[in-house]
């Protein structure tokens, strides 16, 4: 592991982007019913993130700083489009599945966040490392909680059923919130308290200080 | 109103009125199956709220048994195990244990929307609502129970007041005519007593709550009436009620109180 550079390391755990900076959320709740989509989900991601972050990070010294979101933009979209595009072309089931997220990559806060933090101010292999660190963060989310909703919500692992429902004769019934988007907030919670469980320096202090015998 | 006895002895008191109603109703077969539940719920709700104590190295939070007691007093009827236990863990660990053991609305309320959303047909509620006869004894239980909530200040009279109001003009606005019929359907009683009402999530403003009691009793009618999928509709309606209480608050006293 310690060969491994920081930048690719840091964004898996200690500084997840989801879990401590809570960006990309929304596909996390939209793509995460099943645990493939949640893995096409991330690699489209990673693909996206890193091709971004080198992109921009080879043109960051040409790009005047006032237009620098347009340009953003303009290139993480183009990627976007090609990812969209072959996911249509070759793996359509899939791409109906995850409809417009892969669209709405676009609008992912995590991948503007790592061109306009990282990669206009640090040279193209190191941001090709955060990128690569940042989507395997986001990658792990979105599997863990893929994997958590499918198998409760539908007792199932890659559309395999792991848990025979009552209705096929086994014991298990399909926890039918699983199934919906609100659950995904309720893991992503848990998850970020375990995270904050094991990394007690990540807990922000609080914004309102409780008081004392304030309620009830 | 000073509370001098144990809160949780006088809420399983207040409770136990509607269970024994609801046990009756069962007959010897169903009401030893609720019994069951009972208990397998209370080993549940105890094994989450011990284990969280030792962790927090606190005492186990009130209102565990009051918690579990009104879980299985919603049930029309005993419903299967593992559901039961899956909604019970759900209430104790977001309604209760994730907040210190102190929550901010009644667990049961968590637990049950939980299992509606999660087993539509897992029995957690009554199918074809208006075909049912009303049950009076189970309502006299619940009025019976919620006067010794009220004897106690457990329950805001304000807010139960107002969902009845509130019931009368929602089903005035929905079906055309005021059904005096319909409290007595389902849970609504045990819901507008023990749920929406409960001071644990009234709005802090008396004008809050009268309003909190009418969006209520006005929502109850809606959720019967347009909503296939959720007959009873008390349990979505106390939810969404709770959830207004602070908006309320701050709406109807301009400044915020609850901290």
């Amino acid at each position: 592991m310690s060969r491994l550079p920081h930048s690719m390391i840091s964004p898996i755990m200690a500084n997840n982007p989801v879990t401590l900076q809570v960006l990309g959320i929304c596909s996390a709740l939209a793509v995460t019913t099943s645990i493939s989509t949640s893995l096409v989900m991330s690699a489209a991601l990673i693909f996206v993130l890193t091709l971004s972050n080198f992109s921009i990070s080879l043109i960051r010294n040409h790009i005047p700083s006032t237009i620098r979101l347009i340009i953003q933009i303009t290139i993480i979209a183009s990627l976007v489009i090609v990812v969209d595009q072959i996911l249509q072309a070759y793996w359509f089931d899939m791409s109906k599945r995850l409809s417009v997220f892969v669209g709405l990559i676009v609008t992912n806060c995590i991948v503007l966040g790592r061109a306009e933090a990282f990669a206009m101010k640090n040279p193209p292999l190191a941001s090709i490392q955060d990128g690569i660190g940042n989507g395997l963060g986001y990658s792990l989310i979105l599997v863990i909680v893929g994997f958590i909703r499918e198998l409760l919500g539908a007792g199932s692992l890659f559309g395999a059923p792991i848990l025979i429902s009552v209705s096929d004769g086994g014991w298990f019934s399909p926890i039918g919130l699983m199934a919906l988007p609100p659950s995904a907030f309720f893991i992503l919670g848990l998850v970020v308290w375990w995270v904050r469980n094991r990394h007690p320096e990540q807990v922000e202090e609080a914004q309102v200080p409780p008081k004392e015998g304030a309620q009830q | 109103m000073p509370i001098k006895m144990n809160e949780d002895t006088i809420k399983i008191a207040g409770l136990s009125l509607p269970l024994a109603a609801r046990l009756f109703a069962d007959g010897a077969e169903a009401g030893a199956d609720r019994l069951l539940l009972l208990l397998l719920s209370l080993s549940v709700a105890y094994a989450w709220g011990a284990n969280f104590a030792r962790r927090d190295e606190r005492a186990i939070g009130q209102g565990l048994i009051p918690y579990v007691l009104m879980f299985v007093v919603f049930l029309p009827s005993p419903v299967s195990l593992v559901s039961a236990g899956v909604a019970i863990s759900f209430g104790s660990i977001f309604g209760r244990e994730v907040f210190g053991g102190k929550p901010i609305m009644p667990p049961a309320l968590i637990a049950l929307a939980f299992a509606l959303f999660s087993y539509p047909d897992g029995g957690f509620q009554v199918r074809h609502l208006l075909n049912q006869t009303p049950d009076p004894v189970f309502a006299a239980a619940c009025v019976a129970g919620g006067a010794i909530y009220l004897w106690k200040g457990f329950l805001e009279w304000r807010v139960a007041a107002g969902a009845l109001l509130g019931s009368a003009l929602g089903s005035q606005l929905m079906i055309g005519s005021i059904s005096w019929e319909q409290p007595l359907l389902g849970a609504y009683i045990a819901g507008v007593l023990f749920l929406a009402a409960s001071t644990e999530s009234a709005p802090r403003a008396a004008s809050a709550r009268w309003v909190q009691g009418l969006l209520v009793g006005v929502l109850v009618m809606v959720i019967r009436i347009a909503d296939p999928d959720q007959p009873d509709g008390i349990i979505f309606a106390a939810l969404l009620g709770c959830l207004f209480a602070p908006l309320l608050d701050r709406a109807l006293m301009w400044r915020p109180l609850r901290g």
